[in-house]
């Protein structure tokens, strides 16, 4: 009896048997053991395993393979043994949750499935060092090169607005005479996060009818720092400081073209040539229980002064600008973790004042702004969360315009308060789907209106390759200073948008396909004539925008090359502010296309850039035509190319960087304006909107020691 | 008779245990024998399954966590798929943590956390500078529980190798580097059959680069 026993337990059984996903599909490389033994298999490219044991009785079958969910069966093993067919579940745990992207380009360090990095927009080619100028190269943001603003999707520069840790930073750009654009105020290297948003964002933000530019500052250095920049435009400090509770980092910047200017021919004379003279402190400090203190302090003074075409005298004149403009921002915010709890508190304060000088007229525009804001995100489960706020904004805006001989004398200004409540939840009921619903109550003082602003939004992954993407809401936002100075019984301005994204992301390369409409109502319109009485003005206007966004980033197929292509198609009329008729406004090209490339040759410790941009031509209105807007400007080409070259002089990390713009030295025109007043035939001379010269150019050199 | 059969039956299974340790260690060695010759991708999947199996099976022999981890990280350079290699990645951390529970060597594990570094690195090369300066931490650690563990060596070396000079790296300053590994590896005798021995071949190679 006990001699089979024996025989028994020194037999080898055979356990065999064939592993596929659910959908059916046969699995190889699974790794099939016995628990608690070595014994096992890895299934062959049939899905098939076989492997013998000694063990016998009541044993557990564990099942492991990546990307899907480990599987034990009990069995019990008596001898030879064949299973019926094993079906793994694919585990979307391990993939990163599913993320709504619907209107959103994100480059940060938070999430792993990014689209731009943010070093990857100070490197692009053809943004000159400004974050403005490097979105322009993403879907969404039209190149409207004698302005520089953000222009999104078919909507003027007012409808974007831009936040620096959640506070919104009433004047992100430094300001602009005609023709020479604005840059963004603060220096890219600033921030280490960035999300681009063309619409569809949380009800946390508002008074943005187009889009949100969320930025978070950067303010954990690596280590304490001296940095020196040397440009071709100006130079630069910078001293960082760093201990284990916080840092803390100080700026100064003086930016000043006539050396440039004088070198490269411009298309105007200049007066007083263009210089800035900035400083900036930032720093943070880490408090008891997880929290964290963030601060920004921005100052700066602007002066330029040039010669340019008189449009309201006879064609053919000129006058001199003059423009100054200071410059005060500072913001405070605090963060706070407990364990289900997310506490973010912020106040922030700003002052800008602009001063024209014309030759008969003077302008004065003095800003003060500050705002509170308190959010709180309140996690259940790790599925569900409630994110809610308050936020307060004043603002007090004074306006003078002064005629020179004597003339007019005219004061506006407004107080406003601008309180707001939010509240948003968000949900993931199952790995592969995400939902977020929020409601926004504004009021604005200066207008006397309430409104109630809906955001939705949901995201569905598909498997591990495909996402979808929905986004809709209402945006409202209270009309521009240069309209409320004049009259205030108005309404909120106000844009539906309605967004669907597609998205396919594998080994290193992504694609989305965005679209979009957004119906614009309730525009502010007044009559040009009467632009100083308040009732000309109503808010009658009303229009759309709609269109396709397309992405496409490879960084594997080529080891050391980087690019992406982005195509926007637009569709936009609006009927608003002056316009005697519904039309394509002149931010809206329809064809927008831009090529981005960036090697890193290792050898030469070099990274070398190209970007192409092309555009169909921006519409314009001409005088001496019949219809509104009915012209379009040439298109638009440009081919930019920069390079950084890494080295080590003195000891110390350097960076060499040069870029230039439109190197094929086209002739770019962007647009037309006219006289106001006819020449000898009758007819409204034109001068062409273009760059104030061909080419730009720009040599830095960067140390840090 | 039946005293007989319960004697034999236990004696059979202490047999059996004694020897269980001695299979455990041959498994390693024969798994990792086989990783090392695998010519094709699913040869090396079917070792390092091998090495899962064990590592399940022996959750107290730390080298076990180890060898999984290296098979799973030797794994993921024959992967191109960046997503695919972050997973992997992250499941030899997972095995790397299962052999610090199990009182793994210090200097060892923080070198292949170093090791693992290296591999997301080489998958995605945009994120070079944050992942060679925290390697770099990881490294001075292992260096300072052993100076003369030839594996943090090498990786030291190889980190300084592939840095820019302006940003402290370089050929020259990674030379001293691979010959004290070199030193180490012809020096050095391992407590146990199944510590941790890779890397020998690797700082030969780096050598005949000068």
């Amino acid at each position: 009896m006990y001699s089979i026993l024996i025989a028994k337990t020194h037999a080898q059984l055979s356990v065999q048997g064939v592993v596929k996903s659910s959908q059916g599909a046969t699995l190889p490389g699974v790794n099939v053991m016995l628990k608690g033994s070595f014994d096992g298999a890895t299934t062959n490219e049939n899905g098939e395993f076989t492997f013998t044991t000694l063990r016998t009785g009541e044993q557990t079958l564990f099942l492991s393979f990546m990307g899907f969910r480990t599987k034990e069966i009990s069995l019990y093993l008596a001898g030879d043994t064949i299973l019926e067919t094993l079906y793994l579940r694919e585990d979307l745990r391990q993939l990163d949750a599913v993320v709504i992207t619907a209107g959103t380009f994100e480059a940060g360090d938070q999430r792993k499935s990014v689209t731009l990095r943010p070093l990857d927009i100070v490197t692009t080619p053809s943004a000159a060092g400004d974050i403005y100028g490097m979105l322009t190269s993403l879907p969404g943001a039209a190149i409207v090169g004698e302005d520089g603003r953000l222009f999104v999707r078919g909507g003027d520069a007012y409808e974007s607005k831009t936040f620096i840790d959640g506070m919104m930073v009433r004047q992100p750009y430094a300001s602009s005479i005609p023709d020479l654009p604005s840059r963004g105020r603060f220096s890219p290297f600033l921030f280490s996060g960035t999300t681009f948003s063309t619409g569809g964002y949380s009800a946390e933000y508002g008074q943005a009818l187009s889009s949100a530019l969320l930025l978070n500052i950067n303010a954990f250095p690596e280590k304490p720092q001296t940095e020196l920049s040397f440009m071709s435009v100006g130079m630069g400090v910078r001293q960082t400081l760093k201990n284990e509770n916080g840092s803390l980092s100080l700026g100064a910047e003086y930016i000043n073209l006539k050396p440039y200017m004088r070198i490269v021919p411009e298309k105007y004379t200049w007066n007083q040539y263009p210089s800035t003279i900035s400083a900036n402190l930032f720093g943070h400090r880490k408090t008891a229980n997880n929290g964290l203190l963030k601060f920004f302090s921005n100052i700066s003074e602007s002066k330029s002064g040039l010669v340019y075409p008189d449009l309201s005298a006879t064609p053919g004149s000129h006058q001199d600008i003059f423009l100054d403009n200071k410059n005060f921002y500072t913001q405070l915010t605090y963060m706070q973790d407990y364990n289900d709890w997310v506490l973010k508190m912020g106040v922030a304060f700003g002052y800008d004042a602009d001063s024209i000088s014309l030759e008969r007229f003077s302008v004065q525009e003095d800003y003060y702004s500050g705002q509170v804001r308190m959010r709180l995100i309140r996690t259940f489960s790790g599925h569900f969360s409630i994110k809610a706020g308050a936020e307060a904004a004043f603002t007090d805006y004074t306006f003078r315009y002064q005629g020179n001989d004597g003339g007019i004398d005219f004061k506006g200004a407004f107080s406003e308060y601008l309180p707001a409540v939010y509240v948003e939840a968000e949900s993931r009921p199952f790995h592969r789907l995400a939902i977020r619903t929020g409601l926004r109550h504004e009021y604005s003082s200066v207008i006397d209106k309430h409104v109630t602003a809906w955001r939705t939004s949901a995201a569905w992954l598909f498997n591990a390759d495909w996402q979808a993407s929905v986004a809709a809401g209402s945006f409202y936002q209270t009309p521009e200073e240069d309209i409320l100075r004049y009259a205030t019984q108005l309404h909120f301005e106000k844009a539906n948008h309605y967004i669907a994204n597609i998205q396919y992301e594998k080994q290193n390369r992504i694609f989305r396909a965005e679209f979009y409409h957004k119906v614009y109502s309730s525009l502010v319109r007044f009559d040009e004539d009467l632009f100083f009485a308040p009732a000309s003005y109503n808010n009658l206007g009303e229009g759309y925008a709609r269109g396709v966004d397309l992405f496409f980033r490879d960084r594997s197929t080529f080891r050391t090359l980087d690019y992406w292509i982005s195509y926007s198609w637009v569709d936009a009329r609006r009927i608003y502010r002056t316009f005697p008729e519904k039309a394509r406004p002149h931010f809206a090209p329809e064809h927008s296309f831009t090529l981005v490339g960036k090697k890193w040759v290792h050898a030469l410790s070099t990274q070398l850039g190209i970007s192409v941009s092309l555009a169909t031509g921006r519409p314009y209105h001409d005088p001496n035509k019949e219809n509104f807007m009915s012209e379009r400007a040439k298109g638009y080409s440009d081919i930019s190319i920069n390079t950084s070259h890494l080295f080590s002089m003195w000891g110390q990390q350097s960076i060499l960087y040069f870029s230039a713009s439109n190197v094929l030295g086209r002739d770019i025109i962007f647009g037309y304006r006219f006289y106001e007043n006819p020449d000898g035939e009758g007819n409204f001379p034109a001068i062409p909107i273009s760059p104030s010269a061909k080419r730009f150019f720009l040599l830095g050199l960067f140390i840090t020691i | 008779m039946k005293l007989i059969t319960i004697i034999s039956c236990v004696f059979f299974s202490l047999m059996t245990m004694k020897t269980a340790k001695a299979d455990a260690e041959a498994a390693l060695l024969g798994a990792l024998n086989q990783l090392h010759m695998a010519a094709s991708t699913e040869a090396a999947r079917t070792a390092v399954n091998q090495l899962e199996r064990i590592a399940m099976a022996e959750p107290d022999v730390w080298q076990a966590h180890y060898h999984h981890a290296y098979g799973m990280v030797m794994l993921s350079f024959r992967e191109n798929d960046t997503r695919l290699v972050g997973q992997l990645l992250d499941k030899a951390e997972a095995s790397v943590k299962q052999a610090y529970g199990a009182e793994g060597d210090p200097s060892e594990l923080l070198t292949l956390q170093a090791f693992i570094l290296q591999a997301r690195l080489n998958a995605d090369p945009s994120q070079a500078m944050e992942y060679s300066t925290q390697a770099n931490n990881l490294l001075s650690q292992a260096l300072e529980k052993r100076a003369d563990n030839p594996r943090a060596l090498l990786l030291m070396g190889q980190n300084l190798f592939y840095t820019p000079e302006s940003f402290g790296g370089g050929k020259e300053r990674a030379l001293p580097f691979f010959e004290k590994s070199m030193a180490a590896y012809e020096n050095n005798e391992p407590q146990s059959a199944i510590d941790p021995f890779w890397g020998q071949q690797a700082a030969q190679s780096m050598l005949e680069q000068y």
